[in-house]
């Protein structure tokens, strides 16, 4: 590895609200992002503790039915799309530029455009909410974020989701095409692609599923629009069209979705593991390998999302035995991270211990996946909390906790300053406690029969929700430590070295700490 | 950046942009794939129209018999009363039978439905054959009309032996918005 080449600014460039208005820095790009991600957390985050404070009791004590299942839908969508989506493009805005020692993203004028464009397709997204006169009789959409027809086409204002739905693509897919330009045009010398840090790799991969899927998506909902407003019935059975196809094509984007999610995830802990265990990572290239086939299974399994609609045997068997493929590449990736740790001089600093209970957790939500792979059991578990309960641990606990972690990891390099430890771990045991207090439950109560997405439910599951309540007001209150956190270590704290941590591996840590300005104008060597 | 990184990065971004175009046209695409890829491979649950002279033609398998159940249901966006005039019948394979559905308009204005329907197993759709079928256009009733409706079958003799019973299952919705002038 070269030394670093940190270099003064040349140009001086714009301060205040232009510098973030104007800027085409991958760094101050990835800082928007993530601010951004991190409001639309609390904000998804909020209408998530409204549903768990109508499910705190049986009866309906707050809000009104429509409400409530405005505010599932539009919890669902500003999670994935506003959230998690977005912290990882900010992650790897960040990262991959100083990972693979380029000097900024490929193109970074597109890159200011991809982000601005977020905050407008947000606003659209819950515009409808402020309209209907009274708060509680709002507007926004109230058909889940599966948005299934024909339910969805009879929604009055599916024009505004319609058009954020399609912003919010178009921001991914330029976000996705500069990632994939800047992976594969911008590496220094000698980074060949199979010595690219698992970030990076994972980044290509989903980069890759982001412009195979979300045209589709942009597809699915335009075929919305038009069945809506313009007389087509590509999804309405009166006019000879066909609602389990729509199905069938939201689900061919939403498998890879689901992916997108969690594969830059497993990137960032393959880079803390090794790290804290100080050990090299075990199985590299299968991992990326392995990586690969989660990619490409990704597109063969969607209809097990559907088992229900009435697929013949012969479909719902490929579908069962297609899914249960991917626990077998998921598996190499949880037994190379344990392989990693075994016999590691581990040390359990914030980041190692989020990345812990990453692979513990996501695990057990790979699990109760293997579950509801299973189509004959599927019959029972379908739309029940054992669902809710699946995918909440694989994003929660997955795909969250490892950008929480990859937050405490590359926070030092970001701000200059070390955090503060001591409430690191405060938020470290109080999130991973309550995370699953909440979601354990749901478990319990989906296997007893508890539907999804009702404002109400029958007496016997009232225990357990009101533990999932508890839980969840928990696990969003301890999330203001990590706000007062992040915020104490960008104004000062104990200076960190330019290494951070105990020899960890990767271009970024041969720059100063803060990272400059511009990082790597004259591209490092790499051996 | 030099100008050969700028030269790939537009080769990239066209490759790029081209996969996006490629893969919206693919999203709607979809819809008729769908259609031809389940038919091709007998999985779509569809049931296939025949002219009554191949009906005719099938020589009735005697040995078996086959109940066959019809269900109905109305949308709640068309005021109907719609119900199958015998609730099932036991029909040898190969044999052509005939069934009727009874619908009536309950509101004072002429409205048009349109039938969907749904065979239950889904394996037993692709031996279901229809030579005649209230489900295969527009049905327009009056104000109060009532109409008897036909639907001739016959079952494939070369269904699986597995199968003693068939659902069929018709659901009308609402098409004035579709309505053929």
């Amino acid at each position: 590895m070269s030394e670093a080449v940190a270099h003064d600014h040349h140009h001086a460039h714009p301060t205040g609200l232009k510098r973030w208005l104007f800027t085409t820095n991958h760094k101050d790009i990835g800082t928007l992002y993530l601010w951004f991600s991190f409001t639309m957390f609390i904000v998804g985050g909020i209408m998530a503790l409204v549903i768990r404070a109508e499910l705190f009791e049986p009866g309906m004590q707050i809000v009104k039915p429509n409400f409530f299942n405005m505010m599932t839908t539009l919890h669902g969508l500003i999670m994935v799309f506003g959230a998690i989506m977005p912290a990882f493009v900010g992650l790897a805005n960040w990262l991959i530029p100083m990972m693979i020692g380029a000097p900024d993203m490929a193109l970074p004028r597109m890159n200011n455009w991809s982000f601005w464009i977020l905050p407008f397709a947000a606003t659209l997204l819950v515009a409808p909410m402020f309209m209907g006169g009274n708060f509680m009789d709002g507007q926004g959409p109230a058909f889940g974020w599966t948005f299934y027809a024909p339910l969805s086409t009879n929604y009055q204002n599916l024009g505004f989701f319609v058009f954020a739905v399609h912003l919010l693509g178009i921001s991914s897919i330029m976000g996705s095409i500069n990632i994939i330009a800047t992976i594969l045009n911008m590496r220094a010398p000698g980074m060949t692609l199979m010595k690219m840090p698992l970030f990076v790799w994972t980044w290509l991969i989903t980069a890759f599923l982001l412009i195979a899927v979300m045209p589709v998506l942009a597809g699915a909902v335009t075929m919305l629009l038009t069945d809506r407003y313009f007389g087509t019935s590509f999804f309405i059975a009166a006019g000879g069209g066909d609602p389990v196809l729509f199905q069938h094509v939201f689900w061919f984007f939403g498998h890879p979705e689901v992916y997108i999610m969690i594969l830059p995830a497993f990137g960032i802990v393959s880079h803390i593991i090794p790290t804290f265990a100080r050990k090299k990572l075990f199985g590299y290239s299968s991992m990326v390998y392995a990586t690969a086939s989660i990619a490409f299974l990704s597109f063969i399994v969607w209809a097990h999302h559907m088992y229900t609609v009435g697929m013949p045997k012969a479909g719902i068997l490929f579908f069962t035995y297609a899914t249960m493929l991917i626990a077998v590449p998921t598996g190499v990736k949880v037994f190379n991270w344990v392989a990693t740790m075994w016999r590691g001089a581990m040390t359990f600093e914030t980041p190692m211990l989020f990345a812990i209970a990453f692979v513990v957790l996501f695990t057990f939500g790979g699990f109760t996946g293997l579950m509801l792979s299973i189509s004959t059991a599927d019959f029972q578990y379908h739309d029940s909390y054992f669902v809710v309960a699946h995918f909440h641990y694989v994003l929660v606990p997955g795909a969250l906790f490892a950008i929480i972690a990859g937050v405490y990891y590359w926070l030092p390099k970001w701000t200059g300053n070390m955090y503060s430890e001591t409430l690191g771990k405060w938020h470290f045991w109080l999130s991973a406690i309550s995370v699953n207090l909440t979601f354990f439950p749901m478990h319990f109560v989906g296997l007893a029969g508890m539907p999804r997405r009702y404002a109400d439910y029958q007496l016997q599951f009232a225990e357990f929700n009101m533990m999932s309540s508890i839980g969840g007001f928990v696990f969003g209150l301890s999330q203001l430590i990590f706000l007062y956190l992040v915020i104490k270590c960008i104004r000062g704290g104990k200076k960190a070295t330019d290494q951070v941590w105990d020899n960890p591996e990767g271009l970024e840590w041969t720059v100063p700490s803060p990272a400059p300005y511009h990082t790597f104008e004259t591209p490092p060597a790499v051996k | 950046m030099d100008a050969e990184q700028r030269k790939a990065n537009s080769r990239t971004v066209k490759k790029a942009v081209v996969v996006v175009i490629g893969m919206f046209a693919f999203g709607f695409a979809l819809i008729p794939l769908y259609n031809v890829i389940c038919e091709k491979l007998g999985i779509n649950g569809q049931t296939e129209q025949v002219s009554k002279a191949v009906a005719a033609k099938v020589k009735p398998d005697l040995q078996r018999s086959i109940t066959v159940k019809f269900y109905s249901h109305v949308n709640s966006g068309l005021n109907w009363e719609f119900e199958p005039a015998v609730d099932q019948v036991s029909v040898h394979p190969g044999k052509l039978t005939r069934v009727e559905y009874i619908a009536t308009n309950r509101t004072g204005a002429e409205t048009v439905g349109r039938a969907t329907f749904r065979i239950s197993p889904p394996e037993a759709a692709r031996f279901f054959k229809k030579s005649e079928c209230f489900c295969f256009t527009q049905q327009k009733l009056k104000g109060g009309q009532r109409r008897r409706m036909p639907l001739v079958f016959y079952i494939d003799p070369k269904i699986s032996k597995r199968i003693d019973s068939i659902i069929l299952s018709y659901s009308f919705q609402n098409a004035a918005q579709y309505a053929k002038k």
